[in-house]
């Protein structure tokens, strides 16, 4: 059975007049667009994160909101009480939240499946409260960063840009990587990838630490996009919402799959109006269905439908296509 | 200061019940269908707001409008698993999580929607009543959170153990694919779990409504006690679990006394992790009840 | 010619690209025996396991008493009249052997109609596990959890059962023991298909034998007759 594949010039074109579009911004678009695009730029980062973990790792998590958090915090300490420049708190967020996720990952990889996922949740709560509890930090109502109001718009949004494109390029090369082979090795059958040699408990970590820093690097990001943060706001589950959406209606377990998944949440939120209770609503029920009926997402049919690929890395999506009898 | 750490221990003892019974449905699901149910605690929340927004104010004495509520969630609990998050099985782990987690999403915001984002509670004389045990006194509700949730533990060992019903679900939860060959159709039992798990998880509800303020986003607290009370007590033991409630309660309340009471919350997230770290197969093992 | 009992026609099934069962026919009349014989890998398990409604065939047919099977849950299977006992036994560890019983017995509440068979019955043919009734399921030897397995399967009011690897990991004894019984069962009036490593002990008590290699049929003929060696190599090909 051979996939009609999408040619690798064809790919490679695509792909580039997409960057290039989005490289234009400024010319074709004013600040609505601008916003607009940093805003799915972020989401998208956002879902590659979560979709390396569920989607290649079969890590499912409910918590990335620690690293969120934590990453935006770590921002925000860094220039508002360190004295850091902005692009060095930058560096630092990823910093810390890559070391962290060392030993969340340690402790909550003793919990497998959906106590994985909760589990995860629970130790971002303990960030959230504890975060509303820390004076140096502001308490509960949260911090201003001052610094970010004298960064240029048009920068950020490059640096959203790049981000995302960093963060697609992480992803490929993780997944293409031996490491990246073990990953789904342990994704689909992780008793028998143990057998084969893969150091399941290490890879695992790899692809979380990862994540972890990719989210935090996302998280400076948007901290100085807002540029206030808060612990209720920063800690909250319902990014976990979000971006578990995005990942399952675009596709998990593909490269691309995040990134319409994103778009679509995007649009979802100008229709519907920010995040008000319908706009959940319709969030929380899009989910369900796609998952009932279409689990491997947009990308997933389009790819099952004409064998189209932008980024050929995906093997066996994680959710088996015939269920058991 | 002796007598103020008994008098704590003891309400903790009592909230326990409460917590307990939180946790039981979610233990049930698990342990039937390795489905951590992540709509669990919206459900509870959904039977406090159907007795206090919607049956109290049509008139209907509390105690009545509680049997109400039950078999309702029963229904609801088991329609859900029916027709929705019982085609998410059989495919792996993560569609049970969104498809749940999707359920729990819409729960909450059609609460916000139809019943406002306003604090509610159920009004009763004992919100307010107390009974004298020597120098300590302990809320009345406390006391009745306790006796109802040692009698729903009871109820449910009881149904497991000593009817068909209970012995098929268990021969389900063992074993699927052999349970069918004795003619055992495990997506009923599915359903049927889901349903005494949601009417476990109503009376909570109605338990919870009586014993402090709730509103839409309660779900997701409980969601998370009844997760932490499963975890601390083991997972597979429906006593574990309660046990494990009892000292969930025990140690936010402790905590609420020494450092703080801004600390009673993250006491109980800190106790997981502690039970994580040194005992991760929680309180008692898989074979006891 | 009467109809028989069972007949699987054609019947393929697999797990993906893997075919474990490629196009086996055979048939069963009423009151037989009938041992179906091949080494590990040959598809005996897949088989059982298609006919019982547990894994989906991807081709071919299975009729019982005249109704087409294939695509009706196992659950479903049961009550028609087909009972498996496994390999492995699986036993339901949680529960103790009576109710292991009782899962069983409990299924058929709805029946109308005589019962032939009662958990008393059950004790009545495996003396063993009526001491051992209130015992837990896992921890009864291997040979007192075949006669669970069989007792739990003939609660079920089968009109056939299946056996799928009777005295794997046994010792003589408690084969011996499990013959009997076997035999009585047969005496009552039981179909039974199954599935023995002895080569001549599947000739001693079948009717019938069908060979299995590499999923596909080898050999099919009367037991009377038939010697180990014609056996032994159809087995191995």
């Amino acid at each position: 059975m051979t996939a009609a594949r999408l040619a690798r010039p064809l790919r490679a074109v695509i792909t580039a007049a997409l960057v290039l579009v989005l490289a234009l911004c400024p010319v074709w678009g004013g600040d609505g667009a601008r916003s607009t695009l940093i805003v799915f730029a972020y989401y998208a980062a956002l879902a590659q994160m979560w979709n390396l973990l569920a989607g290649y790792a079969g890590l499912v998590t409910f918590g990335q909101q620690l690293f969120i958090g934590l990453g935006g915090y770590t921002l925000a300490v860094g220039c508002e009480r360190i004295g850091l420049g902005v692009w060095s708190a930058f560096a630092l967020a990823a910093v810390v939240t890559g070391a962290l996720a060392v030993p969340v990952g340690a402790l909550t990889f003793r919990l497998k499946g959906g106590y994985f996922a909760v589990g995860s949740w629970v130790i971002a709560e303990i960030f959230r409260l504890s975060f509303g509890n820390w004076s140096y930090v502001s308490n509960a109502s949260g911090m201003f960063i001052r610094p970010a109001r004298s960064v240029d718009p048009w920068l950020l949004y490059y640096v959203a840009i790049g981000l995302l494109l960093g963060m697609v390029a992480l992803v490929v090369a993780t997944l293409r990587s031996r490491a990246g082979l073990g990953l789904m090795a342990i994704r689909d059958a992780e008793d028998a990838a143990a057998g084969l040699g893969v150091h399941v408990w290490r890879v695992k970590l790899l692809a979380f630490v990862i994540a972890a820093a990719g989210t935090g690097l996302i998280a400076a990001l948007i901290t100085v996009q807002t540029p206030f943060i808060q612990p209720n706001a920063a800690f909250s589950i319902e990014w976990s919402a979000q971006v578990s959406f995005m990942a399952v209606v675009g596709g998990l377990g593909t490269v691309e799959g995040p990134i319409i998944g994103a778009a679509i949440y995007v649009v979802l939120q100008h229709r519907l109006g920010g995040s008000g209770a319908i706009h959940l609503i319709v969030v929380g029920a899009v989910s369900v269905i796609v998952m009932l009926v279409a689990p491997r997402g947009i990308a997933g049919l389009v790819r099952d439908r004409w064998g189209w690929t932008l980024f050929p890395v995906a093997r066996r999506p994680p959710v088996k296509a015939d269920r058991a009898p | 200061m002796t007598m103020q750490l008994i008098e704590t221990l003891l309400n903790g003892l009592l909230l326990g019940g409460l917590y307990g019974l939180i946790g039981l449905g979610l233990s049930i699901n698990f342990g039937t269908m390795r489905v951590v149910y992540l709509a669990h605690g919206d459900l509870i929340v959904l039977a406090a707001y159907f007795l206090v927004v919607a049956l109290v104010p049509l008139g209907i004495p509390a105690l009545v409008a509680a049997a109400i509520v039950v078999p309702v969630l029963f229904a609801v609990g088991w329609a859900l698993q029916r027709f929705i998050v019982g085609w998410s099985l059989g495919r792996g782990i993560l569609p049970p999580l969104i498809v749940t987690f999707g359920i729990s999403m819409v729960l909450q915001n059609v609460l916000l929607l139809f019943a406002t984002a306003d604090a509610r509670t159920l009004q009763t004389s004992l919100a307010s009543s107390g009974v004298r045990l020597g120098s300590i006194t302990v809320p009345t509700v406390r006391i009745i959170d306790f006796a109802v949730g040692v009698g729903c533990l009871g109820l449910l060992l009881a149904i497991l153990g000593r009817t068909a019903l209970g012995r098929a679900l268990r021969a389900t939860s063992d074993d699927a694919d052999t349970a069918r060959l004795m003619g055992v159709d495990p997506r009923r039992m599915y359903a049927v779990a889901a349903g005494i798990s949601a009417a476990t998880g109503a009376v909570g509800g109605v338990l919870l409504s009586a014993t402090r303020t709730f509103y839409p986003t309660t779900g997701s607290e409980a969601l998370l006690v009844a997760f932490e009370v499963v975890v601390v007590g083991g997972l597979g033991s429906l006593t574990g679990t309660f046990l494990g409630g009892i000292l969930l309660a025990m140690a936010q309340l402790l905590a609420a006394l020494w450092p703080g009471p801004s600390y009673s919350q993250v006491a109980a997230h800190v106790v997981v992790l502690l039970v994580l770290v040194f005992r991760p197969q929680g309180l008692l093992p898989r074979t006891a009840p | 010619m009467t109809e028989p009992l069972l007949r699987v026609d054609g019947l393929a099934a697999g797990y993906g690209q893997l075919q474990a069962v490629r196009g086996v026919s055979f048939e069963v009349a009423a009151g037989e025996a009938l041992a179906v014989i091949g080494e590990n890998g040959a598809g005996k398990t897949t088989l059982f396991h298609s006919i019982c409604g547990l894994h989906a065939a991807s081709s071919g047919e299975v009729v019982f008493g005249g109704e087409r099977l294939r695509g009706t849950p196992a659950h479903d299977i049961v009550r028609r009249g087909i009972a498996l006992v496994p390999e492995g036994r699986r036993i339901f560890p949680s529960l103790s052997v009576d109710e292991n019983l009782r899962v069983s017995e409990d299924q058929q509440r709805r029946r109308t109609g005589a019962r032939r068979w009662t958990r008393d019955r059950v004790y009545q043919l495996f003396p063993d596990l009526r001491a051992a009734a209130q015992r837990g399921g896992h921890q009864i030897s291997g040979g007192q959890q075949q006669m669970l397995a069989i007792g739990r399967a003939l609660l079920s009011e089968p009109r056939l059962l299946l056996l799928d690897e009777v005295s794997l990991g046994l010792s003589p004894a408690v084969i011996k023991v499990l013959y009997q019984a076997l035999a009585a069962i047969r005496a009552d009036g039981m179909t039974l298909v199954f599935v023995e490593q002895d080569v001549r002990r599947s000739l001693a008590f079948s009717d019938h034998l069908v060979c299995l290699h590499k999923g596909t049929v080898r050999l099919a003929r009367p037991s009377h007759g038939s010697s180990v060696d014609e056996v032994r190599r159809a087995y191995f090909g």
